[in-house]
């Protein structure tokens, strides 16, 4: 049970790690309907900045997460202003486009980081582990502040995207793009905000996603397909559906690894299997972007 | 020639409908005209292809015949995408799983006692379950949501590679030492296995351009650009895509199994996500719904594997920048550039000749996919000015795509 009850914290710290990356993406599909395949090498670039910013165990960990999400937020208005105007909206060049991006993002970084394994961890109190009052379940803490970080963004971006009128517009463009279009509101400055969004918070997630993946080449891949799990299970282009979408995965994946280790990353995959045979849109995807 | 208008023929009945639904604005003569242009073309392309490898290797050591194995094992796997891809519009990022899967299967069955014969047909059996069973789940979306679901269906092949390495040895993957043979005939000495792989190729190739003429690849097309329409006709839409399927992932076993015997080596580094794009770069590098422009594409793809990385150490870098900008601004790819070449030469020879309306009776059922749908205007069109990107699926315009991609998929899923 005890082992049961770690698993579980594991999993939602995992979720709440896969919810930052794959919000960013959901919304800009959502919204440009731009299928960014480079998002999981977006983020692993996010860790390896922060690495060289934090320098080594005794530099602060917090100037590397601002410094990680700054530049991939830069990195994402070069890719919306530069690449994305070349291939006018349609949506296989601009996927296409994207995975050529995947390579020499993920180049660049081998050439400038190097292929070992890296690793930083978060300083203080927040490197410890506390023991939690029943069970006597020690767990780090690093943990505990990523998952209040995932939710306390979490509910910041729901809130953001409810209540506020640039929340309201971004709504607005997941529905009906066009009718957004026609009212006049600059939907081009919407495009670059939201895409600028999307890679800083795949950025921020892969700064604290180090302390407990590691950073490491090919660590995109895995991110990635969380992501491409997340909103296929939880509905493109929905971000409660990105919600539920990464608690699902987040969880599986952690119970398979614990439980089923040779079949780990199948495992994680019935989720997928389940949603497109009962349900193909996705648990709060509208039929109309499936 | 004959044999194409044979089929053009009997499928007039299939196809009387995708004649109208194909591209809306292009007239009978225009289709017809194409269409020579192409039949004039794929022929001594792909005899050329063919005669320079054969020549090549056979002046050369044994490293240039690896180069051109691997050459034509990807440019199967890679056809099998662009069949699925430029004709069904659907465009799988998985293929490399299935190549995997034909390779593990061939590797897998002689760890465990069966001979090399005996493995090839388990490693196939093995892929068209494994094809037939994903193929449910994969058909029934199209689209971007194809690409992710593919992606992680190839995904799910990776992790079981490299996870349950009991059977699969793990990270080292599984070296193979006996190989197929007949008598002397032994695929284990370099001039039969690249006689034999080209033979496979060859075979391949044929088969599936003659797919994309019979009213089969014709009835793909036609889904591409126009589903709904095909399934008032009476097509049942998601069998064809699952037969597409089926055939595509198939073709990258059957490029798997000869991967692992001309390597002797399968790991999980042969089914990453890397790989998938890859297979992806060949075919679109090449040209996608041509069947031979992905042979193209896996020549420029393998030689900067094998060769420009000797140079260049970021060739990596430098190949997604080439393929960025061949998404960018060549659509069609190496087939577009040679198409729009050929057909400026063409011009050239046959300005002021009519063309033969019996021609565009006789040839329009037949006409092959050509390219990239929409581009095929462009290609002939005197506007097609400046860049425009590689449409690759349904799409007249990219806003109109989406919502005919939402459309159909809406239907799909009822």
């Amino acid at each position: 049970m005890t082992e049961f009850i770690v698993q579980t914290l594991n999993g939602l710290t995992l979720a709440g790690i896969i919810f930052l990356v794959s919000s960013g993406f959901t919304l800009v599909f959502g919204v440009m309907r731009v299928t960014n395949l480079a998002h999981g090498a977006v983020y692993l670039l996010g860790g390896y900045v922060a690495y060289s910013v934090i320098g080594g165990k005794s530099g602060n960990f917090f100037y590397g997460l601002i410094a990680g999400t700054a530049a991939m937020a830069v990195l994402g208005l070069l890719i919306e202003r530069l690449l994305l105007p070349w291939l006018k909206h349609v949506e296989m060049a601009e996927l296409l486009a994207t995975l050529g991006l995947v390579y020499v993002i993920d180049d660049l970084s081998l050439a400038i980081w190097g292929g070992n394994p890296l690793n930083f961890n978060l300083p203080g109190v927040l490197g410890e582990s506390s023991v939690l009052p029943f069970r006597h379940i020690v767990y780090p803490n690093e943990r505990f502040f990523i998952l209040g970080v995932a939710v306390v963004v979490g509910v910041g971006l729901w809130l953001m995207l409810r209540y506020t009128r640039i929340g309201a517009i971004i709504r607005a463009g997941v529905d009906d793009r066009n009718m957004v279009m026609a009212l006049g509101i600059n939907v081009r400055l919407v495009f670059t905000g939201v895409f600028v969004l999307g890679a800083a918070l795949a950025g921020f997630a892969g700064v604290l996603g180090v302390p407990v993946l590691g950073l490491y080449t090919g660590g995109d891949t895995n991110i990635l397909l969380f992501a491409l799990a997340v909103v296929v299970v939880g509905g493109l282009g929905s971000y409660e559906g990105a919600v539920i979408g990464s608690l699902i995965i987040g969880l599986i994946d952690t119970y398979g690894t614990a439980y089923f280790p040779a079949v780990a990353y199948t495992v994680l995959f019935i989720p997928l299997v389940v949603i497109l045979l009962v349900r193909p849109q996705g648990i709060l995807g509208r039929k109309a972007m499936a | 020639m004959s044999a194409t208008d044979d089929l053009g023929t009997q499928s007039t009945t299939a196809s009387a409908g995708i004649e109208d639904l194909t591209e809306a604005g292009a007239s009978p003569e225009l289709l017809a005209s194409r269409l020579s242009r192409r039949e004039k073309l794929v022929g001594p392309i792909v005899g050329l292809a063919c005669l320079v490898v054969v020549g090549i290797l056979l002046t050369s050591g044994s490293y240039l015949s690896t180069i051109f194995e691997d050459i034509l094992i990807f440019s199967i796997a890679a056809m099998g995408i662009d069949f699925l891809g430029g004709y069904g519009g659907l465009i799988s990022l998985g293929q490399a799983g299935f190549l995997g899967a034909g390779a593990y299967g061939f590797a897998i069955s002689e760890q465990h006692g069966f001979g090399p014969w005996a493995a090839v047909g388990i490693s196939l059996a093995v892929v068209l379950g494994l094809s037939l069973v994903t193929g449910i789940v994969a058909v029934r979306v199209s689209g971007i949501t194809f690409v992710i679901v593919t992606l992680a269906v190839g995904q799910i092949f990776w992790g079981l590679c490299y996870q349950w390495t009991s059977l699969t040895g793990g990270d080292n993957g599984i070296t193979v030492f006996s190989l197929p043979s007949i008598g002397p005939w032994s695929l284990s000495s370099t001039m039969p296995l690249w006689i034999t792989t080209l033979i496979v190729f060859i075979v391949v190739l044929g088969l599936f351009l003659l797919m994309v003429r019979s009213p089969f690849g014709l009835s793909l097309k036609g889904m591409r650009n126009n589903e709904p329409r095909l399934r008032a006709l009476g097509y049942r839409t998601g069998q064809q895509r699952y037969i597409g399927w089926t055939i595509a992932t198939f073709a990258a076993g059957v490029a798997g199994v000869l991967y692992v015997i001309s390597n002797h080596l399968v790991s999980p580094a042969n089914l990453t996500f890397s790989q998938d794009g890859f297979l992806v770069l060949m075919v679109v590098l090449g040209g996608l719904g041509t069947i031979w422009g992905p042979v193209l594409g896996a020549l420029v793809v393998v030689m900067f594997q094998q060769e420009i990385s000797t140079y260049v150490s970021r060739w990596e870098t430098l190949m997604g920048v080439v393929f960025i900008a061949v998404v960018i601004f060549t659509p069609g790819g190496i087939a577009g550039i040679l198409r729009k070449a050929q057909s400026a030469a063409h011009r050239l020879l046959t300005r002021g000749e009519g063309r033969g309306p019996a021609l565009a009776a006789a040839g329009v059922g037949a006409v092959p996919a050509a390219g990239l749908g929409p581009h095929a205007h462009r290609d002939e069109g005197p506007t097609a000015s400046g860049a425009t990107p590689a449409v690759v699926v349904p799409a007249d315009e990219g806003a109109t795509a989406t919502d005919a991609d939402a459309t159909n998929a809406g239907r799909s899923s009822q």
